[in-house]
């Protein structure tokens, strides 16, 4: 943990490094880099508005327990416990909103309980994938994400079982 | 596509509000979706700044163009194009060291200043490219070395030993990152092929 700590002071040393014994004015493209990263959260904002509204409606509109009720037979053959499963819809959609229900799911059912250890396994290996791509694709315009999606919803869905079935075995 | 999720998304909302008699804390979810975007693009804007601006100084010193040039044959795996004509791959070289050290919030502004510079080599400036995608991709599913904020918060709910997931996330952000990736560049293959076969 303390390695970690210090791996972005280290980054912020270096560039203090080079500002001072570079002969380039290295500090002219400081500016104009944080610049360009302003103009592209300004750009975000309009699609993050959309992204964030269907989220926020999705989760507090009780969805996540609807679809997994829909769902619970699907998951109990590929042998996914049903506790997991609110938790599991709201991951790739919103990273507060998943850390809610995974919160939730600890004080219910315990950490260290095979629902609660598989739901860490998950939580620690997958993403907000569908916020990512919303991310991404739409700071440099992009509409048509081609086999993007198709991808992300296959190797979520491997992380997924991979996770249960490792989880059955290190708990 | 995306835009077609979002309106599933809404959609399915709407109608599990309707099942679940929750109308009142739908059309409060709207008011505070909203207002959250205007909050994550406060936390992403002074990141945005800080790292892009550190990406330059970076660059400008050669330090990147070490970087790229150590891990390169990683870097033309994944991203041909990029690596044939060098716009984006540095940037692409420091997302994947940002994530490969753990810093999530220094990842996000290389990627995006990476897809900036591919945008140049897109003849299609509307459709994603290859190695557009296969960023992406490896993104979304990126490896955790060391999820601290996973660990403290299992600790905090009583969790007797918090660090017992490491091995597994080890196992499966590798795995989940080795299928995507590879799934990404099978599919990159097919489509050229098919575009050939036109």
């Amino acid at each position: 943990m303390k390695l970690t700590d210090l791996i972005i002071p280290c980054i912020i040393c270096f560039c203090s490094i080079l500002f001072l014994f570079s002969k380039k004015s290295l500090f002219e493209n400081f500016i104009s880099g944080a610049e360009s990263g302003i103009k592209t959260a300004v750009n975000l904002l309009p699609s993050l508005v959309l992204m964030c509204t269907a989220a926020s409606m999705f989760t507090s509109s009780g969805a996540g327990e609807l679809l997994s009720r829909i769902l619970s037979p699907i998951t109990d053959i590929l042998r996914i416990p049903s506790d997991i499963l609110p938790f599991l819809i709201v991951r790739p959609i919103s990273g507060s909103a998943s850390n809610s229900v995974l919160t939730d799911l600890f004080s219910r059912v315990g950490s260290d309980s095979l629902a609660g250890f598989t739901a860490s396994v998950i939580a620690g290996s997958s993403d907000t994938m569908l916020y990512i791509f919303a991310v991404y694709f739409s700071a440099v315009g992009v509409k048509n994400t081609r086999y993007a999606l198709p991808i992300g919803f296959m190797s979520m869905f491997f992380v997924i079982i991979l996770s249960c079935f490792i989880a059955r075995i290190f708990i | 596509m995306l835009q077609k999720t979002f309106g599933i998304m809404s959609i399915i909302s709407f109608i599990s509000a309707l099942v679940c008699s929750r109308t009142d804390e739908l059309s409060q979810a709207v008011l505070n979706g909203a207002a959250r975007a205007l909050e994550l693009t406060f936390t992403l804007l002074p990141m945005m700044c800080l790292w892009c601006g550190v990406m330059n100084v970076l660059k400008e010193s050669g330090a990147i163009e070490k970087l790229a040039r150590l891990i390169s044959p990683i870097l033309k795996f994944l991203f041909p194009t990029a690596y044939k004509t060098g716009n984006g791959i540095d940037e692409c070289a420091a997302n994947i060291a940002a994530n490969l050290l753990g810093i999530g919030n220094a990842a996000t502004p290389f990627a995006i200043s990476a897809l900036e510079k591919m945008q140049l080599d897109n003849e299609n400036k509307n459709t994603a490219s290859d190695d557009m995608i296969t960023l992406a991709v490896m993104n979304s599913s990126p490896i955790s070395l060391l999820p601290m904020t996973l660990i403290t918060l299992r600790a905090a709910h009583g969790s007797t030993d918090a660090y017992r997931i490491l091995i597994p996330i080890w196992i499966c952000s590798v795995a989940g990152w080795v299928l995507s990736v590879l799934l990404s560049r099978v599919f990159a293959s097919l489509s050229r092929t098919s575009r050939m076969k036109k």
